[in-house]
């Protein structure tokens, strides 16, 4: 339902994950809600964190907007991995709160299956109103958090664009300084447009030896070329000897 | 004056001065600051990007570094320019730009895009061209070696100086600062450089069946061409080699060339001696004149002055000088006799003289299974021609691999930037 977004939910599902309150002496303390330890190897992260450090995010209030979307055009070029992580790094490097978005519905390898987690309750849910703001801390980040797409159903679209009307990433904004989305793959996806509109600058992930050039041409075309901030080579194994490469 | 529009395409200015370029960057905010595109007098600025649906046009065009005809200028870069405050910089030229199409501008960056995804799909498919660039030119140019071995064929002639027969002094054409061999082998030499040699060798080899065809006459007198060699191996040998295809072939081309050879020097000994002989003929025939009129003369002489016989003519001078005179002409006679007959005898055994001068001390042999030049020759266009499928199937792949495999390929295609190049997480990247 989307009166059922308020602004209160998302304080309380921000609370409870940015400042869970202690167990009172005496009882044992409540679990917070986590992932799976994340284990990506350090140059994987070293390699995010070089895209998203590329990124020229905006200033408000003399302070930077960190909210990156990350898409691709089809499914399957490893948007998901980078995703978890350029949040890792970003978590890591500037010590705050920092906040990772499924927002696509339709990936047929989520968060849930990635980050070890109950598929719902998630994002959908809550558009649906069915269940509070799910916020799963990413272990072992401390700072890093995680939002499940949870089960979106058979209408992803409707709840897309209620996510979209919504104010939910300018609420989380002042909270999390670093927000990452997880965008739907822009060809795949017919509502992966209206998605893109969560975040200002876009990091669009492209697989060697797998993505189409034309592909990528639309993907520029359908985001609009301001709004994407760089493109990520996924998966770059070139056959070439690198001393060739430099040569050319 | 800082502007307060909204850019949706990509504008460059591009002016020689650096005070409108350091107003452009003071004037842009940090969203939207300048960027050089490239050094040198020509200052280059991208101020924001482009617009939307606009960017093929560009690279259509083969952007770059060249500005676009004032005509292709849009008005909306021109109100730019009115709300940017740059109106004063009409000298200079202002005209959209693209990112992308800049960075890619030069033809050389293509190029070497395209040679980046060749040899992107050479090595990614290297043991396929290891096969079919390499190995299969190496089978195909092995069995070339060994199915087309070359023959080589060698005879060894004998040359006399033919000066033992008094009448001739040294053979015809030939030096006399030479060796008989040398001579011999320059005489072939300039020979086998001629036409007619090898139109008078292919027809000996139609005539006698070696080959079958025009075609195939052609190739053989093509071969020996480059092949058939004569070289001095002594002071009196002369080896005669040459490359063929075929045993046949080579036997009867070094015939045939001997036979030429004698035939040339009988035919050019035969033609001095006619020379000689009709020049003798002529002087004979004066000297019989001359030797007629002297006796004649004489007998008037006598004649006149009668004596009687068993008497001693008392001395008489005009008798002597006309006696003499009648002698000298018969000594010339005579001797003009005795050349003419020499070079009549010269020019009927001429054969004979040349067949004793000439010998062929080892006739023709052949010895097979070298790699002759023709082999190698024939070997390397097979190789060649069997490398065509590998390279035809790298043009096809390539061809159909319309994926990205080239970051620079996205900057200059796209017109956005790669920031990043993660390898492969189930294995270290280099």
């Amino acid at each position: 339902m989307a009166d059922a977004i308020t602004e209160q939910d998302v304080e309380e599902a921000v609370s409870a994950a940015l400042r869970p309150r202690p167990a009172p002496a005496g009882f044992a303390a409540i679990g917070r809600d986590r992932t799976k330890p994340i284990s990506m190897p350090p140059w994987f992260i070293d390699r995010c964190r070089q895209a998203y450090l590329s990124v020229p995010f905006g200033d408000r209030d003399g302070q930077q907007e960190r909210v990156l979307g990350i898409t691709s055009a089809v499914h399957g070029e490893g948007k998901t991995s980078i995703a978890i992580g350029i949040a890792v790094a970003m978590a890591a490097d500037t010590g705050e709160p920092t906040l990772l978005v499924e927002s696509d519905f339709a990936s047929s390898v989520g968060f849930d299956q990635v980050l070890g987690l109950n598929r719902a309750p998630g994002l959908c849910g809550w558009l649906e109103g069915a269940n509070p703001l799910r916020l799963v801390q990413a272990v072992p980040l401390e700072n890093a958090f995680v939002l499940p797409a949870g089960d979106p159903g058979t209408d992803p679209t409707r709840l897309i664009l209620r996510l979209t009307n919504s104010d939910l990433i300018d609420k989380f904004r002042s909270s999390f300084p670093n927000i990452v989305i997880d965008l739907p793959p822009m060809l795949d996806i017919a509502y992966s447009s209206l998605a893109s509109r969560l975040a200002e600058r876009i990091l669009v992930i492209a697989r060697y030896g797998r993505t189409m050039m034309d592909d990528l041409e639309k993907v520029m075309f359908l985001l609009g070329r301001e709004r994407v901030a760089g493109v990520v080579l996924n998966d770059y194994k070139p056959k070439t000897p690198g001393w060739l490469r430099r040569l050319l | 004056m800082a502007p307060t529009w909204t850019m949706s395409q990509t504008v460059a200015v591009m002016s020689r001065s650096p005070a409108l370029a350091q107003h452009v960057r003071g004037s842009l905010s940090r969203r939207q600051r300048c960027r050089p595109l490239s050094a040198g007098k020509l200052v280059v600025y991208v101020l924001a990007r482009e617009e939307r649906g606009w960017w093929p046009d560009v690279q259509s065009r083969g952007g770059g570094t060249q500005a676009l005809p004032p005509s292709n200028v849009r008005p909306e870069t021109v109100d730019f320019r009115r709300r940017a405050g740059l109106s004063h910089c009409a000298a200079g030229r202002l005209t959209h730009y693209s990112e992308g199409v800049s960075s890619l501008a030069s033809g050389r960056a293509a190029s070497a895009r395209l040679m980046f995804k060749y040899l992107e799909v050479l090595f990614r498919y290297w043991v396929r061209f290891a096969i079919l660039c390499v190995g299969l030119p190496l089978i195909a140019g092995g069995a070339a070696l060994y199915a087309f071995q070359g023959k080589d064929g060698t005879a060894q002639l004998w040359v006399d100086n033919p000066s033992y027969i008094s009448t001739i002094q040294t053979a015809a054409g030939w030096n006399q600062y030479l060796t008989p061999a040398q001579n011999t082998v320059d005489a072939l030499d300039q020979l086998i450089l001629t036409d007619t040699f090898y139109q008078q060798l292919g027809q000996a080899l139609i005539d006698t069946g070696t080959v079958k065809s025009s075609s195939e006459n052609g190739q053989v007198l093509s071969d020996v061409k480059g092949s058939l060699t004569a070289t001095a191996s002594g002071s009196h040998l002369v080896t005669l080699k040459v490359e063929c295809r075929t045993v046949p072939v080579c036997t009867q081309v070094l015939t045939t060339t001997i036979a030429l050879h004698r035939a040339w020097l009988i035919q050019t000994e035969k033609q001095q001696a006619d020379v000689a002989s009709q020049l003798y003929t002529s002087q004979l025939q004066q000297a019989k004149t001359h030797q007629q009129a002297t006796i004649d003369a004489f007998n008037v002489y006598v004649s006149s002055h009668p004596y009687p016989p068993n008497v001693i003519r008392p001395t008489d001078p005009e008798f002597d000088r006309l006696q003499s005179d009648v002698q000298q002409a018969q000594t010339q006679v005579s001797d003009l006799q005795g050349k003419l007959q020499g070079i009549q005898f010269s020019n009927d055994a001429a054969a004979q003289i040349d067949e004793t001068a000439l010998r062929l001390i080892d006739p023709p042999t052949t010895s097979g299974g070298s790699f002759t030049s023709v082999t190698k020759k024939m070997a390397a266009a097979i190789a060649a021609g069997a490398a065509v499928p590998g390279i035809a199937y790298l043009v096809f792949l390539g061809w159909i691999d319309r994926t990205i495999r080239n970051p620079k390929e996205i900057e200059g295609r796209i017109g956005v930037r790669v920031v990043a190049l993660i390898g492969s997480l189930a294995a270290k990247p280099s």
